[in-house]
């Protein structure tokens, strides 16, 4: 199937500096996809190259085939959502709607009619009359997303579209996002910081760093099987390790590092000896063991030197010395009837073979 | 210079009295915030009275007098004005003068849209919108006079343009209508007054969020389609701060009429200076009244077109 969107070697400078340094992505319809970094790393700049807003330097933006060199944005036939929103101050909430699509020459009739079943699908039929600043954050993000919507485009583009919005509405936005787009069946391509909201809403997630993808891969991947120790640092809460291969053996690999011998799943690699390495292993597979118990491989101890406490879940920090910070983040009901972590205290951990995950490239 | 050893028992006696004027002074205004700022007002007050209030006062109190061979004559009557609007004369200089106040507002409109536009998007380098802007801005800090003066030799009979146009042999005699007509005098206002329209509407256009502009494309407007449905609906301030200057310089315009305009066709201004060439003080008062009360009428009924405080 010819894919909905289509990046190759997209390259953008400004000036000296390389804000996008080609990017290759194919986008299937009706696909959700998410692209993260932190901020700088050229996520904005992709996805004004896409809307047209920005003109690339080298490589090639295709949209449903067509090629989109020379083609201005307002002949992309592609929606924008921005984390301003960028409604029209002077316009009311239908009006607001109905832009796009007097923009088509529809009738009147039509973009009313079109703009009400927009509204509907928001709950917000009832406010169309109002003005754009007696709204709240909330509702002007569901303007915004209605009067994208509403055009029925080939493309929606989201920037941050959630950034602006307080945590708990965030969470509602999200799933109503991810419902909206699966019942039209537009593709979506999500531009945000914010990995946990990529996790939830994307089909496939994009991690960026120096305008560069470091990974393309499904939200599952990209959290239990990161590629590179950027994303591991980035997408979710990871413990790094380095070292040299001691022994490779029975689909287990045996790394030496600083901190000792620690056992890791193959998963069919068969990597040299003495090769270095780079492993990860996340916070919450980390298991705490008690001291004098029955010590196997992979076991570490380290002083507690920062606390968290997050509703279910305890974040700890233990110094596990030589600059090695080790993460550890407990789920609740693993704690009953322990003596509660305190700072200072040490903690010794261990976790399985199948927890750690060797990274593809050193 | 303060000596330390010095016990403040010691103090001067000035400096004590002072410093407790100055603090029993606080002090009571710090109870009475109202005399406070009674105080604050005082100054600007006292200044407006002594040269707006008091000469329009007199303007008013002269234009029910009668004008002397000597001067003015305290007798009062409501001659002047039942000359003035019963003549039609001035009813004609009326219509004639807010002709060319629209005309001219209208042309300033169609020009400096396009121009404070070209600053705001197609300049792109701050360094250059600033030098440009500068560049509308810095014919003002030469005088009114020299401005409408130095049409003169630029486009009299035997002026620049002329001489240019000649020598290319574009016309084959000089062109009349570049001075003393109506058309120049139109010209001349719209150069005069071209910069009040653009640093409003620059201004208003500035404001405008860049992703609003962003938005519009996206839904498929065009440059053109974006200024109309957008910028122009969302530059309604800066376009009747703008037209607020035009016309209100332009109904007192006198100047450029004589200058450029060749003084044939005076505006209800020029009336007034007519006037009183012939000494008739109390008639100018009345026509100063009167052209005070239009600008007046003229200026609340485009604030209640669009009220600018709601902004």
């Amino acid at each position: 199937m010819e894919s909905d969107v289509r990046l190759e070697g997209v390259t953008k400078r400004f000036g000296k500096v390389t804000a996008v340094d080609g990017l290759g992505l194919e986008v299937s319809r009706g696909e959700f996809v998410s692209v993260i970094g932190p901020s700088g790393c050229g996520k904005t700049t992709m996805m004004r190259l896409i809307a047209g807003l920005d003109q690339p330097d080298a490589g090639q933006i295709w949209i449903r085939g067509e090629r989109m060199e020379g083609v201005p944005p307002y002949e992309r036939n592609i929606g924008l959502v921005f984390q301003s929103f960028a409604l029209f101050p002077h316009l009311d909430v239908m009006a607001n709607v109905e832009f796009g699509l007097r923009m088509r020459g529809e009738s009147a009739q039509h973009r009313e009619e079109k703009a009400m079943r927009a509204l509907r699908a928001i709950g917000m039929e009832n406010l169309a009359r109002r003005r754009i600043e007696q709204l709240s954050g909330g509702q002007k993000q569901r303007v915004a997303l209605a009067r994208a919507l509403v055009v029925e485009p080939s493309l929606i583009l989201l920037d941050e579209p959630l950034g602006s919005l307080d945590a708990k509405l965030r969470i509602e936005m999200q799933s109503e996002l991810k419902s909206l787009q699966r019942q039209m069946g537009i593709t979506f391509i999500h531009v945000s910081h914010n990995q946990g909201e990529a996790l939830v809403m994307a089909d496939r997630i994009a991690v960026m760093n120096a305008g560069r993808f470091e990974q393309v891969a499904t939200p599952t991947e990209i959290y239990k099987e990161p590629r590179t120790r950027f994303v591991a640092e980035f997408v979710g809460r990871n413990n790094i390790f380095e070292g040299e291969v001691a022994e490779s053996r029975n689909g287990i690999v045996r790394v030496q590092t600083r901190h000792g011998v620690f056992a890791i799943e193959a998963r069919g690699r068969v990597p040299a000896e003495r090769q270095r390495l780079i492993f990860v292993v996340r916070a919450d597979s980390m298991r705490p063991v008690d001291a004098g118990g029955p010590r196997t491989e992979n076991v570490v101890s380290g002083v507690i030197k920062g606390l968290e406490y997050a509703g279910s879940v305890m974040l700890m920090v233990l110094d596990l010395g030589s600059d090695q910070e080790l993460k550890v983040e407990q789920h609740e009901s693993l704690s009953l009837g322990r003596a509660a972590p305190r700072h200072g205290a040490t903690l010794t951990v261990t976790w399985t073979p199948a927890d750690a995950h060797l990274l593809p490239t050193p | 210079m303060r000596q330390t050893h010095t016990p403040p028992a010691k103090a001067p006696a000035l400096e004590v009295s002072t410093t407790l004027v100055v603090r029993r002074g606080v002090a009571f205004l710090e109870r009475h915030p109202g005399v406070a700022s009674l105080l604050l007002v005082l100054p600007g007050t006292i200044w407006m009275m002594l040269f707006v209030g008091i000469p329009l006062a007199s303007i008013v109190l002269f234009s029910f007098w009668r004008s002397g061979f000597a001067g003015l004559v305290p007798d009062y009557n409501v001659e002047n004005y039942a000359a003035l609007l019963g003549g039609r004369t001035f009813w004609r200089i009326t219509f004639w003068t807010y002709e060319v106040v629209i005309i001219a507002l209208a042309g300033v409109i169609v020009l400096a849209y396009p121009a404070a536009y070209a600053i705001w998007r197609v300049v792109r380098d701050d360094r250059w919108k600033t030098a440009v802007l500068l560049l509308c801005v810095v014919p003002f800090w030469t005088s009114y006079l020299t401005r409408t003066i130095t049409w003169l030799p630029m486009f009299g009979r035997e002026g620049v343009v002329n001489r240019v146009l000649l020598a290319l042999g574009v016309i084959g005699e000089p062109l009349e209508i570049l001075l003393y007509t109506p058309y120049s005098m139109m010209w001349g206002l719209w150069s005069l007054y071209i910069v009040f329209m653009i640093g409003p509407l620059y201004h208003s256009m500035t404001k405008i969020d860049e992703d609003v502009m962003s938005a519009a494309a996206m839904l498929g407007a065009t440059p053109l389609r974006t200024f109309f449905h957008v910028v122009l609906p969302l530059t309604r301030p800066g376009l009747m701060a703008g037209s607020l200057f035009v016309m209100v310089l332009g109904l007192g315009e006198f100047f450029t009429e004589r200058v450029i305009g060749g003084a044939q066709n005076p505006m209800l201004a020029g009336l007034i200076l007519r006037q009183i060439d012939i000494f008739q003080w109390a008639s100018a008062s009345a026509i100063a009244v009167t052209l005070t009360v239009l600008t007046l009428v003229t200026v609340s009924a485009m604030l209640r077109l669009f009220d600018l405080r709601k902004v």
